[in-house]
């Protein structure tokens, strides 16, 4: 028979009551925390798929953060595009009228004047920000593309003969070689445009027709004019990316040379100046010809707006996939991280019954004694 | 027999009823003091020799009071009090190694890291933003300050257990010294009447298992009652007298290189260092020389993988500022403790280099004419016009014509240099005029708005760039890296827990089975109160007859 000591007995009872809070305490912290891992050995292989979930979550975010930025950025580079759609579809109306017979020099100028409106807005569009970046500079997004210019010039040789095309130089900017003059902004101080010279306005050269011309040029022009610059960015092919899904990134921008052309004698500034040309020097021919080079631009211009929404489309797809992944990936980390309620609770209910239990019988095991009978 | 010596055979009785009776009051007294052994009082009856009757008895009488005590559970409780004091020691440590890494909830080492990309990928969104570049450095700084605190702690923690070590040690002393001065109680009260010196029995064998707790020792006691006990194979207490141990500092090298401090302890006079074997002295030590390290390992050799590859881009970028080789991280902070920003960095959020730098131009109608060497310089025009594009170069001569690449055609093309080398010198010989049409990469700064290198670095994330195989091939992510190490000392956490508990009730049975034999029960010595009780009134009940039959003999 066992002889059981009083020490033992006590100790026992002390130890058992102490295991059954210890029980009680573990299932009140998962209950207050929410979390089912308090501590790393309270499940260390769920643990770890917790961290390697955290971090899988935490990437997909991150991503989807990158996709909402790039749908923001491709919007504004689409808003874009569409508005020089929409300037160039009116360009393209004005030059079927403007090359109707019907029409007057005058007639011809007041188009002309709608056409420079279109012609700066276009400019004002290519030079979009995009939260204060250039969106078609490339990587140099702190540079304008295009600027119009107020230039004042000359041309290099002195001695000038006459039915010869002299480039112009503007003393304004750098002695930048001039192209795309906007038609009708020329004034050579005391000579006649179509009398004493002639300007090829997309090329920004000059060919004199009198002597007197001749004499001027040689003594030096006083000259002014406006004219569309593409600026010399070193960067402006630059690719700006975005990592829209982990490990996949992609190509958001647009180039200058996507969307407006690349070649100064065509791109799409150059096809409003040959436009402008026509209707000023009154040339039905020259706005016919304008036509071509208005289809060409339009036809660049649907193909960029046709690669934006292409990439939306991706864009898109990929963030929707992203979304999917994200719900998957929280779902399988709540049910790792997250306290089972109902299980903890009832966890909870049965603890707390033994616990009480351990304590009725220790009360009642230590009430007892000889002593009582004596 | 004589009626006067049934007196005595009365007396005997009365005594040793009494005698009992007064072991049970002491048994019942002591039923809740720590290593006291239960009583119990030895009876023999005595008796003489009688020329009639032969032997007689002649009452009864103290044989001694002896301790109920099983010598075999002793040695084994105190081997096991020696195990399960080492596992729950290793708990306790393990427990606070693990309070160290806040995993489990938002403020841990994973989770900075994860912001750390994540402000990367916006840097990369916002290149020329100065509150996304703000934000990186921010978030850098979190990470940083999470590495160097969990650094720290870990260095802290062998910091403690130096202490503690060190408190053991005194302890030891302190406990070996009583043992000495009860061995010389016990041997001078035995060797004095042979009686049994209980009391300092229970004293020394309560300190002995302190001891065991403390550290793995071997005890044996001699004939005269003295106990010699062994600490890792060395004497610490003889017969005779108790040995003091000492500590001393020695020097230790962190896996980062730097050196701490570890308490050892020897002998008195001795140097050669004593190694606890068991016990909680032997788990502390454990922990500080190989669990604290193996992690502060992981953690360096994670930051030290972090840091040289972050920097390994960041230095090949491009500054907002345009310059190039900038170090994101301190390159001489590899490792936990010392990780740190640049000071370029931390200075100026502009000196991130988030530019990958260069891109690709394409240019035509470039006008060149061949030099005496017959080759075609586009440097000389533009030293830009290098490194160009491989199938982007178209070359036409004055009329319009395409010439055809090829060394047995009419050029061949450096593409480094940007030169083109006629080889068709009938056709062209040198100062012929060309036009040429070509695509080449630009160097260096590519504008505010290039990302692509911020974007490289934030895809590091995802890429294997830590714990080398034997092929020098890298094998896990940083999170992944990071996220084994705690995993694993979840895991060792919880074994150590696991292990306590088993050792724990491991011990309970021993001590139960101890007590079961040396333990007082109070119903036992209630009923052996009334025993005596009884003994003690019957015994006087016996010498109050004899009273009446020897006044009955007066009467006569």
């Amino acid at each position: 028979m066992t002889r059981i000591a009083l020490q033992q007995m006590y100790s026992s009872v002390v130890r058992n009551v102490m295991q059954n809070q210890t029980t009680l305490a573990d299932l009140q912290l998962k209950l207050s925390s929410g979390n089912a891992i308090n501590k790393l050995s309270d499940d260390p292989i769920g643990l770890v798929n917790m961290l390697d979930l955290t971090t899988e979550l935490d990437y997909r975010n991150q991503t989807s953060d990158n996709t909402d930025n790039a749908k923001a950025y491709l919007a504004v580079v689409d808003t874009s595009l569409s508005g020089f759609d929409d300037l160039f579809q009116s360009a393209r109306e004005l030059a079927l009228q403007g090359a109707s017979d019907t029409l007057t020099s005058t007639d011809r100028l007041s188009l002309l004047e709608e056409a420079q409106q279109e012609l700066l807005e276009m400019v004002n569009l290519a030079d979009t920000t995009y939260k204060g970046d250039y969106i078609f500079a490339g990587t140099d997004t702190d540079k304008a593309p295009y600027s119009v210019l107020d230039g004042t010039g000359n041309i290099t040789d002195s001695a000038v003969t006459l039915d010869t095309a002299y480039q112009i130089y503007d003393t304004s900017n750098e002695d930048d070689e001039v192209c795309r003059i906007i038609p009708g902004t020329l004034e050579i101080d005391g000579l006649e445009e179509g009398t004493d010279y002639e300007v090829d306005y997309v090329n920004g050269t000059i060919t004199f027709l009198t002597a007197d011309a001749q004499t001027a040029a040689a003594a030096g022009l006083d000259m002014s004019y406006q004219w569309i610059r593409r600026n010399d960015l070193d960067n402006d092919n630059g690719e700006i990316n975005r990592e829209i899904e982990p490990g996949v990134t992609m190509t958001i921008n647009t180039t200058a040379d996507d969307a407006f052309g690349n070649d100064q004698e065509v791109d799409c500034f150059s096809s409003m100046i040959a436009l402008m040309e026509g209707l000023y020097e009154n040339s039905q021919d020259d706005i016919e010809t304008s036509i071509t080079y208005l289809d060409d631009s339009i036809d660049r211009m649907t193909s960029a707006q046709a690669s934006v929404g292409a990439k939306t489309n991706r864009i898109s797809d990929t963030a929707d996939r992203n979304t999917a992944n994200i719900t998957t990936a929280t779902d399988l980390l709540s049910n790792i991280q997250d306290a089972d309620l109902t299980t903890v609770l009832s966890d909870y209910a049965l603890a707390e019954t033994v616990y009480e239990a351990s304590l009725e019988v220790a009360t009642s095991v230590m009430e007892t004694s000889l002593l009582n009978y004596l | 027999m004589s009626l006067i010596s049934g007196l005595s055979i009365g007396k005997s009785g009365l005594n040793a009823a009494q005698l009992q009776l007064s072991v049970t009051g002491e048994n019942i007294t002591n039923a809740d003091t720590d290593g006291y052994t239960r009583k119990v009082v030895s009876l023999t009856s005595s008796s003489r020799a009688d020329e009639i009757y032969g032997e007689m008895g002649c009452g009864v009488s103290v044989q001694m009071i002896e301790r109920v005590r099983n010598v075999f559970l002793d040695q084994q409780y105190n081997d096991q009090t020696s195990d399960s004091s080492y596992a729950d020691t290793l708990a306790t440590q393990y427990s606070a190694l693990e309070s160290i890494y806040n995993e489990t909830d938002d403020t841990g080492i994973a989770d900075a890291l994860d912001d750390f990309w994540d402000a990367w990928s916006d840097v990369a969104n916002n290149p020329s933003d100065k509150s996304s570049r703000e934000t990186l450095v921010s978030t850098t700084t979190i990470l940083i300050d999470r590495i160097q605190s969990a650094s720290s702690e870990l260095q802290e923690m062998k910091d403690t257990i130096n202490d503690q070590i060190e408190a053991s040690v005194d302890e030891i002393n302190s406990i070996a010294q009583q043992i000495s001065e009860l061995n010389k109680a016990i041997v001078a009260a035995e060797g004095l009447d042979s009686s049994a010196a209980n009391d300092s029995r229970d004293a020394r064998d309560e300190l002995l298992n302190e001891l065991a707790s403390i550290a793995d020792i071997e005890y044996i006691e001699d004939s005269t009652g003295a106990v010699t006990v062994t600490l890792s194979g060395s004497m610490l207490v003889s017969p005779q007298s108790a040995f003091t141990l000492e500590t001393s500092q020695e020097t230790a090298t962190n896996s980062d290189g730097t050196s701490y401090s570890i308490t050892t302890m020897h002998f008195k006079g001795s140097s050669s260092t004593i190694e606890a074997s068991g016990g909680s002295l032997a788990a502390l030590v454990k922990m500080r020389d190989e669990v604290i390290p193996s992690y502060e390992e992981e953690l360096d050799s994670m930051v030290s993988s972090l840091v040289t590859q972050v920097n390994a881009l960041h230095l090949e970028g491009y500054t907002l500022y345009g310059l190039t080789g900038v170090n994101f991280f301190d390159p001489d902070g590899l490792t936990a403790s010392t990780i740190s920003l640049s000071a370029a960095v931390e200075d100026d959020c502009n000196n991130i280099a988030a530019a990958q730098g260069g891109s690709t131009e394409t240019v035509s109608g470039v006008s060149v004419t061949s030099d005496a060497e017959n080759t075609l310089t586009l440097t000389s025009i533009n030293s830009k016009y290098r490194d160009l594009l491989d199938d982007s170069v178209v070359v036409y001569d004055s009329s319009g014509n395409l010439l055809e690449e090829g060394a047995d055609a009419d050029y061949v093309i450096d593409y480094e240099l940007g030169t083109i080398q006629i080889i068709n010198t009938t056709d062209y010989p040198s100062g012929s005029s060309f036009t040429v049409d070509f695509s080449y990469n630009t160097s260096g700064f590519s504008g505010s708005g290039d990302g692509n290198n911020a974007l490289s670095i934030a895809g590091l994330r995802d890429t294997d760039i830590t714990d080398p195989d034997d092929s020098g091939e890298y094998t896990h992510t940083l999170a992944e890296y990071f996220a084994a190490s705690v995993g694993r000392l979840g895991v060792e956490s919880s074994e150590a827990e696991t292990s306590s508990e088993t050792q724990e009730s491991l011990l309970e049975q021993i001590e139960s089975q101890v007590s079961s034999v040396s333990g007082v029960n109070l119903d036992e010595e209630l009923t052996n109160m009334i025993k005596y009780q009884q003994s003690y009134n019957a015994s006087a009940k016996f010498i109050s007859t004899i009273s009446d039959v020897l006044d009955t003999l007066m009467a006569i």
